[in-house]
C-alpha cells in the first residue's frame, strides 16, 4: 500500500477567503488588457514548479512562498514528489498555488512510475482526497504512453477534469492525445524541441499548450527570429516555468522571472502577457476553479472529522469499516429530546443506511421514538447526519446502538453510557 | 591538440594496443601486479593531459605582469596584514604555502565565517576566470576583491587607500617604478596624484604579478606521461600499477577528463556536478549565476579604465560572456594538481578526502541533474580497488 501524505481538507473558513480570492484574480481577468510589457513588474504564471521532499526539508513553505511573491508570480502550478510539499504551499497561499499531482513520491521516479501500480494507486488515493488542476509533470517517452498505467492516468485526467503535464517526445504527447478526446495537455519544456517542430505540433494539435521550463536558451543573448515567430503564431498557447528540480533551484524563481522579463518586453505588450502568465491563467485557472469549487461545495469537512475534541458532551466509536462521533449540544437529560450529532467516517460511499438507537440492556427495551435522521452534510470520506427526536425516558445505564449497512454487510457499533 | 604525438605510431587502428610493460621480472599474477596497457586513443588522450610545467601567459590587463620588483612588492603585500581593517588578516592567513597556498578548513575564515573553501593559488595564472565562480576576470581583479570583501579582509576603497599610502615599502617601490605604471594610457609621473583607486589598483596587480610565480612542478604522473610517449619502458615502472590503472579510469570509464581536462586538468569552464550549494537555511549560493553577475559589474574587470594592454581578444570572454539559466548552480572546474595538500574539497570543502570526491562521483545523484542537462556525468561501476586506483592517480598529480 503507498504511503500517502493526505493533507488536511479545507475548512469552511479557508473555503470563504478562497472564494474572496477567486474573485479577485477574476477581476484581474477583466483588467489584463491594460498592462503594458515594459512594466519591471510584469505578472509570471510559473507552470513547472516542484517542491518535492528534499526541498521541503531545506526551504520551510513560508519561504517559498516569500519567493514566490517576490517573484511577482501571478499564480504557480506546483507538483512534488511527494505530494506534500504541494499541500504545504496550497495551505499556505491558496491564491497562489495551483495544485498539480505528480505520480512520484520520491524523486527518482522518472522512469519507473509507468509500470509501478504503486504509483497509480498512490495517484488515485490523492484524487480521491485532495483537489488539483494536473496530473503531472510526469515523464514519458515514445509507446510507453501505450501501457496501462499511462492509459488509466488519461482515463482518471477525463474523470476528474484534470490537464495533463507531460516531459515527453512529440510520439508520447500525441499519443496521449489520441486516447481522449477531450485531455488537454501542457508539453514541459516543449519536448526541448526547436521553435519550428513546437510550432508544428501546436499548429497539428488544439488541446496542446507547452511550457518553456529550462529552455535558457529562449531569449539568450535577444529572442531569435524562430522563436518569435513561435510566440507570433501560436500567441495563445505558450507558457513559462522555472522547473526546480533540486532543492536549491526554489531560489532561482525570481531569477528566472526577472530573465524572462527581459526578452518578454520586446514583444508586442499583449504577447508579452500572453506568455507571461495570461495563457498560463486561461488554461488552468478555469479547471482549477472548477475542481475547487467541487471541494468546497463537498468538503467542508477536516479529514479526521472523526476526532475527539470536547469529550464532556461527545463519545467516539470504532468500527472495523467506521468510525462514529456522536455529539450533543448539552449533556443528555431524563426525558428531554435531543439532538444527536452523528459523523461517520470511512470509505462512506458505499453505505446504503445508518441507524441510531439507544436501548438500556438491563431492562432489554429501547426508546420509545423513532428518531429522525438526516443528513447534514457529506463528502468523500465522511457523512454528517442530525438525529432529531432522541428521548431517553429513564436514568441509568444506556447503550447507543448503531447499525452501518453497506455492500459488504454491516458493521454494528454498541457504546455504554449513563443518564443521571 | 593531438598532433604533436611522441609516441611511436606503428599500429595505426584503436584496437591495437600498445603494452606498457611493468617490470619483465613479474612473478605472480594478481590484478595488483598485472600488466596495464593502453589503447592508442588513451594514450592519446594522456598526451593530451600535458605537458607540463607551462609556459605561465601573462595576466592580462596588468602592465606589471612579469615585472621583477612588482613580484616581490606583491609577495610582500601578500603576507601583510594592515591590508586588513583588524589589522590582523592578510592574504597568508587563508592562502598558507604550506597547505598548498590553501588553509584545510571547509570553508575560509577572515572576518566572518564565509562560504567557500579557498582555493589553492599553485599555477593560478593558467586560469581564464578566478574564484570558484569565475566573478573575476584577471589575476589582479582577483587580488582586489579580498580586500574589500567583508568576510575577508573589510576594507573599503578609501581606508585601502589609506592603508597603501602608510605602507611605506609600497610608496617606495611605487615612487621607483612610477614609470611602468599605466593611467589613462600615460606613465604615472607623481607618485602624490594617485587617487585610493588607483593605488588599489596598482596593489592587486603586484599581488598579481606575485601569484603568476607560483608554479609547481612536474610530478609522478608528468614523468610516467613522458615515459609512455617516448617508448621508455623502464621509466614507465616508476608509476604504481595502482596509478596507472586509476589514469586508465580518468580517462575512460569515469570520463573525468571530459572536464579535468589538458594539462591542467580543468577546462577552465563551469560546470554542475550535482553538488548542493545551500549555504544555510533559506539561502543558496548559486556559483557561476552570481559570478557573471559580478564579473560585468566589477568596476576592476577588463572592460573598465584599469586593463591596461588587453586587446579586443581578451576583452571577449568579459563582453560576451552570457548569463543563463545552465548557470545556476555551476562552478569552475578545479585544476586536479596538488590536490594532495588542498584538503578538504569542492566549492564548500563539503567533501574531506579525495576518497569522499571519488565517491560522490560513483555515487551522484543524477537526479540533482536535469533530464536535458550535461549528460557527462553518471554513477560508475567502480568496485572498492578501482576507488582506490582513482586516488592514487590524483595523488600522484601532487608533487610529494
Ligand atoms: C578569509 C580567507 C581569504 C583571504 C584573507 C584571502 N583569500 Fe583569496 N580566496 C579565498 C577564497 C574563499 C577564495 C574562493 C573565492 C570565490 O570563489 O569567490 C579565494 C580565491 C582567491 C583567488 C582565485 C583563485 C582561483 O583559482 O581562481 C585568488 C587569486 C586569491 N584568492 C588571492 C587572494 C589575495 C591576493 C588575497 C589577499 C589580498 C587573498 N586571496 C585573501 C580566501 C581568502
Ligand atoms: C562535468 C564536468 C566534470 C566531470 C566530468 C568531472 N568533474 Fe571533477 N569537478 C568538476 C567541477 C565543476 C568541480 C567543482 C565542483 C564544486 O566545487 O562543487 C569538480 C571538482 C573535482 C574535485 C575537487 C577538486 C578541489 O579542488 O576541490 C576532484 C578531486 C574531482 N573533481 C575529480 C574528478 C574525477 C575523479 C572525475 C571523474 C570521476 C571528475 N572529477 C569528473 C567538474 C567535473
Amino acid at each position: 500500500m503507498a504511503q500517502v501524505n493526505i493533507m488536511p481538507i479545507y475548512n469552511a473558513l479557508t473555503s470563504v477567503s478562497k472564494a474572496i480570492v477567486l474573485a479577485g484574480i477574476a477581476l484581474g481577468t477583466l483588467v489584463s488588457t491594460s498592462i503594458h510589457a515594459q512594466s519591471d513588474s510584469l505578472p509570471i504564471a510559473d507552470v513547472h514548479i516542484h517542491y518535492s521532499h528534499d526541498s521541503v526539508e531545506l526551504t520551510p513553505p513560508e519561504r517559498v512562498i516569500e519567493i514566490m511573491r517576490e517573484a511577482n508570480l501571478k499564480f504557480a502550478l506546483v507538483s512534488s514528489s511527494d505530494d506534500n510539499g504541494t499541500q504545504l504551499l496550497s495551505e499556505l497561499a491558496p491564491d497562489l498555488i495551483v495544485p498539480g499531482l505528480r505520480p512520484y513520491r520520491r524523486r527518482g521516479e522518472t522512469g519507473t512510475w509507468f509500470t509501478d501500480p504503486d504509483a497509480l494507486e498512490y495517484v488515485e488515493l490523492l484524487l480521491v482526497n485532495n483537489q488539483y488542476a494536473t496530473i503531472g509533470e510526469f515523464h514519458l517517452y515514445g509507446s510507453d504512453a501505450e501501457l496501462p498505467i499511462p492509459k488509466r492516468i488519461v482515463e482518471l485526467a477525463e474523470e476528474y477534469n484534470l490537464i495533463l503535464h507531460a516531459h515527453s517526445d512529440a510520439d508520447a504527447v500525441e499519443r496521449l492525445l489520441a486516447q481522449s478526446d477531450s485531455v488537454k495537455v501542457i508539453w514541459a519544456h516543449s519536448g526541448f524541441d526547436s521553435p519550428e517542430d513546437i510550432s508544428a505540433m501546436l499548429s497539428k494539435h488544439n488541446r496542446l499548450w507547452a511550457d518553456l521550463a529550462f529552455r535558457g536558451e529562449v531569449g539568450s543573448g535577444g529572442l531569435s527570429d524562430a522563436w518569435r515567430k513561435l510566440f507570433e503564431d501560436h500567441p495563445t498557447r505558450m507558457m513559462l516555468g522555472t522547473d526546480t528540480y533540486t532543492p536549491e533551484r526554489m531560489y532561482f524563481i525570481p531569477d528566472h522571472a526577472a530573465g524572462a522579463r527581459t526578452w518578454l518586453n520586446t514583444l508586442p505588450a499583449d504577447l508579452a502577457a500572453n506568455v507571461a502568465w495570461r495563457n498560463g491563467f486561461n488554461l488552468i485557472m478555469p479547471v482549477w476553479e472548477a475542481n475547487r469549487k467541487t471541494a468546497a461545495a463537498t468538503m467542508i469537512q477536516p479529514l479526521d472529522a472523526c476526532k475527539l475534541e470536547d469529550a464532556d458532551n461527545a463519545v467516539l466509536l470504532e468500527g472495523d469499516r467506521y468510525k462514529v462521533l456522536l455529539k450533543t449540544q448539552a449533556a443528555l437529560e431524563v426525558s428531554k429530546q435531543a439532538t444527536v450529532n452523528v459523523t461517520l467516517c470511512g470509505d462512506v460511499s458505499k453505505v446504503s443506511s445508518f441507524k441510531l438507537d439507544a436501548s438500556m440492556p438491563a431492562h432489554g427495551h429501547g426508546t420509545n421514538y423513532t428518531p429522525s435522521v438526516s443528513i447534514d452534510q457529506q463528502s468523500q470520506n465522511m457523512i454528517n447526519y442530525n438525529v432529531d427526536g432522541v428521548v431517553l425516558h429513564m436514568p441509568g445505564n444506556w447503550q447507543w446502538d448503531i447499525e452501518i449497512q453497506d455492500d459488504a454487510g454491516s458493521e454494528v457499533l454498541e457504546q455504554a453510557f449513563i443518564v443521571k | 591538440m593531438l598532433n604533436h604525438l611522441l609516441f611511436n605510431k606503428r599500429c595505426t587502428t584503436g584496437v591495437c594496443a600498445v603494452v606498457v610493460a611493468v617490470l619483465a621480472t613479474v612473478a605472480p599474477v594478481a590484478w595488483s601486479q598485472s600488466q596495464v596497457s593502453y589503447t592508442m586513443l588513451e594514450v592519446e588522450a594522456i598526451a593530451a593531459q600535458g605537458p607540463w610545467p607551462m609556459a605561465m601567459p601573462a595576466d592580462v590587463g596588468n602592465e606589471l605582469s612579469g615585472k621583477l620588483w612588482a613580484e616581490k612588492l606583491g609577495e610582500t603585500l601578500f603576507h601583510d596584514p594592515s591590508l586588513s581593517s583588524n589589522q590582523a588578516i592578510s592574504c597568508a592567513t587563508c592562502h598558507q604555502i604550506e597547505n598548498g597556498f590553501s588553509d584545510q578548513l571547509p570553508v575560509a575564515i577572515g572576518l566572518e565565517k564565509g562560504v567557500r573553501n579557498t582555493q589553492g593559488l599553485l599555477d593560478v595564472g593558467l586560469q581564464r576566470w578566478f574564484g570558484w565562480d569565475g566573478g573575476a576576470d584577471s589575476l589582479w581583479s582577483a587580488s582586489i576583491r579580498p580586500m574589500l570583501n567583508k568576510h575577508e579582509m573589510g576594507l573599503d576603497i578609501s581606508s585601502l587607500g589609506n592603508a597603501l599610502r602608510d605602507n611605506k615599502v609600497f610608496m617606495s617601490a611605487v615612487e621607483t617604478h612610477a614609470s611602468d605604471i599605466i593611467f589613462n594610457g600615460q606613465p604615472v609621473r607623481a607618485t602624490a596624484d594617485l587617487n585610493d583607486e588607483q593605488l588599489v589598483v596598482v596593489a592587486g596587480k603586484s599581488m598579481a604579478a606575485f601569484m603568476r610565480t607560483l608554479q609547481s612542478e612536474a610530478t609522478e604522473f608528468d614523468l610516467f606521461r613522458v615515459a609512455l610517449l617516448e617508448n621508455n619502458v623502464e621509466a614507465q615502472a616508476a608509476y604504481s600499477n595502482s596509478a596507472k590503472r586509476g589514469l586508465k579510469i580518468f580517462i575512460g570509464e569515469a570520463n573525468c577528463r571530459m572536464c579535468h581536462f589538458g594539462a591542467s586538468f580543468s577546462n577552465a569552464e563551469f560546470h554542475d556536478t550535482g553538488r548542493p550549494f545551500f549555504t544555510g537555511v533559506g539561502q543558496v549560493d548559486p556559483g557561476r549565476y552570481t559570478g557573471i553577475q559580478r564579473v560585468k559589474n566589477d568596476p576592476f574587470n577588463l572592460l573598465g579604465q584599469y586593463a591596461v594592454g588587453s586587446s579586443d581578444v581578451d576583452k571577449l570572454k568579459t563582453s560576451e560572456v552570457k548569463l543563463g539559466q545552465i548557470n545556476w548552480g555551476q562552478w569552475r572546474t578545479p585544476s586536479l594538481r596538488n590536490l594532495a595538500h588542498t584538503a578538504p574539497y569542492m566549492h564548500d570543502g563539503s567533501l574531506q578526502t579525495l576518497r569522499d570526491v571519488v565517491d560522490a562521483y560513483v555515487n551522484i545523484d543524477t537526479d540533482r541533474l536535469h533530464a536535458q542537462g550535461e549528460s557527462i556525468l553518471k554513477p560508475l561501476n567502480l568496485n572498492e580497488v578501482q576507488r582506490n586506483d582513482l586516488v592514487e592517480f590524483l595523488l600522484s598529480l601532487s608533487v610529494k
